[in-house]
């Protein structure tokens, strides 16, 4: 199902701001948030779902999610979770800082081992 | 640094620890549920279903336990605050107490030395001017007698070095601008002469030094104070029959008395107004006093008026065993001579006479 595993480096940053995004559209559940996810990357990133409810209730507590319980769609009994304002004034900040940084890998990565030797014998 | 601590104490989850814990717990079951019955839909088996679930959630008391520290971490951070604050308050008070204990110990200290010193210093001007250290008695041989207006009268050690008229009225308690005149009574040459009056008015000591008077042992002292002016200085003193050394006698003074007792008679004997001053009366006091000397089997009682204390119109020399009576203006003579003595027995008061109050030979 998943090609990559979590780990608590690829969750420092960035479990927050995909769990920020898949909720800008609406409130979500625990569940739903981690199928959104597992969608949106079309299946290259699955975290483990459980580590998912610490980095929420951390969320909820600072302010960027609102919490509230509700029923599914199967009737069955469940937290729904909403991006408060302080949280879409945080998404925006984490987009722009993600997106920094993913072209400066991108960067690095385009340049490749050919330009890094180059560079070795000058 | 501050604002973000007390806002992280603002977010403390005041809910039930038991409360939180079973929010977690449900949240955490409605996942692994619908996770399981979706690989359920999707055609697993429910044994693989729920397998393969807990393998994709991961361990579900390791996520409790996550979502409880983040539930619980700002009311801990209270506690901890809480506990902190309490010990440092604990501590500043422990603090100040020592501290406090410690400046009332230096202070203690303090007074103690300085009392040590005030009764050092108190010993050393006693010594040069025949003040008492206490209770009027002086263990010194050489004394001098001190009466009439004087707010501390009775009997002052003669210093080693002698002592002055001025000195001797400071330490009785006088103050030289309310004196009209002092006399002093001087026995003659070997107790046996012609004894002799000086009559120094106040004006001389208040204001010409060199009339100061050098006192000598055993002279008496009587001062007159302005409002009392009277003749006394201008009176014939009667002077007390004075013999020969006297050993192992004694004598009582009772009555309106401020230090009543038994007191030993010195070797070159005392008058009956030395003896007074000695007990400390106030002469200024006196209606009369009572000489009984029944005991000795003398000559029965001799009644002496108090104004002819003052004046110098009588005094006796006082015999082995005779008991001196008081009695203050207030009184009757009456009760002094013929009723009985508004006083304690004089047996008693010789068992009750402290040894500290025996004039020294």
């Amino acid at each position: 199902m998943s090609s990559y595993q979590n780990t608590p480096e690829l969750l420092q940053g960035t479990l927050d701001v995909m769990i920020l995004s898949v909720l800008k559209n609406g409130p979500l559940h625990g569940y739903a948030i981690a199928r959104q996810i597992e969608r949106a990357s079309g299946g290259e990133l699955s975290i483990e779902e459980g580590s998912l409810y610490p980095a929420l209730h951390r969320l909820s507590k600072r302010g960027d999610l609102d919490a509230d319980w509700g029923e599914t769609d199967t009737g069955r009994r469940a937290r729904f979770y909403t991006l408060s304002r302080q949280g879409q004034k945080r998404l925006v900040e984490q987009t722009s800082l993600w997106q920094r940084v993913s072209t400066a890998v991108n960067s690095v990565l385009a340049a490749g081992p050919s330009s890094a030797a180059q560079e070795g014998s000058r | 640094m501050l604002d973000h601590f007390r806002t992280r104490l603002s977010r403390v989850d005041e809910r039930p620890v038991d409360q939180i814990d079973r929010d977690i717990e449900d949240e955490l079951a409605a996942h692994l549920e619908q996770l399981q019955a979706d690989l359920i839909e999707s055609g697993l088996p429910p044994a693989a279903a729920q397998a393969q679930a807990l393998s994709r959630f991961g361990d579900p008391r390791k996520h409790k336990r996550r979502c409880r520290d983040v539930a619980l971490m700002e009311r801990r951070m209270k506690t901890y605050t809480q506990i902190i604050v309490t010990a440092g308050c604990g501590l500043l008070v422990a603090a100040v107490t020592t501290s406090l204990w410690f400046n009332q110990q230096s202070a203690n200290a303090a007074i103690g030395d300085m009392s040590t010193k005030m009764a050092d210093l108190a010993n050393a001007v006693g010594s040069r001017t025949g003040m008492p250290a206490a209770g009027g008695v002086s263990p010194q041989t050489a004394a001098v007698y001190v009466t009439g207006d004087v707010p501390n009268p009775g009997q002052f050690a003669m210093p080693a070095g002698g002592v002055s008229l001025r000195r001797m009225l400071a330490a009785a308690g006088v103050n030289e601008w309310e004196v009209n005149s002092v006399v002093v009574s001087r026995k003659g040459a070997g107790g046996t002469g012609a004894p002799t009056r000086i009559a120094v008015p106040g004006l001389y000591l208040r204001e010409d030094e060199s009339k100061d008077v050098a006192l000598q042992a055993d002279d008496l002292l009587t001062v007159v104070k302005n409002e009392d002016a009277s003749n006394v200085i201008a009176r014939t003193h009667k002077p007390a029959h004075i013999r020969g050394p006297r050993v192992g006698e004694v004598l009582f003074v009772n009555g309106d008395v401020p230090n009543p007792g038994q007191y030993a008679i010195p070797t070159n004997g005392i008058s009956l107004r030395r003896m007074l001053a000695v007990a400390g009366v106030n002469e200024s006091d006196i209606n009369h006093v009572m000489v009984d000397r029944t005991a000795s089997g003398g000559s029965g009682k001799l009644v002496v008026a108090g104004t002819d204390l003052r004046e110098g119109k009588e005094d006796l020399v006082l015999e082995n065993n005779d008991l001196v009576m008081v009695v203050k203006n207030e009184k009757t003579r009456k009760s002094a001579d013929g009723g009985p003595p508004a006083v304690i027995d004089p047996v008693e008061a010789v068992e009750a006479v402290a040894p500290s109050a025996l004039p020294r030979r």
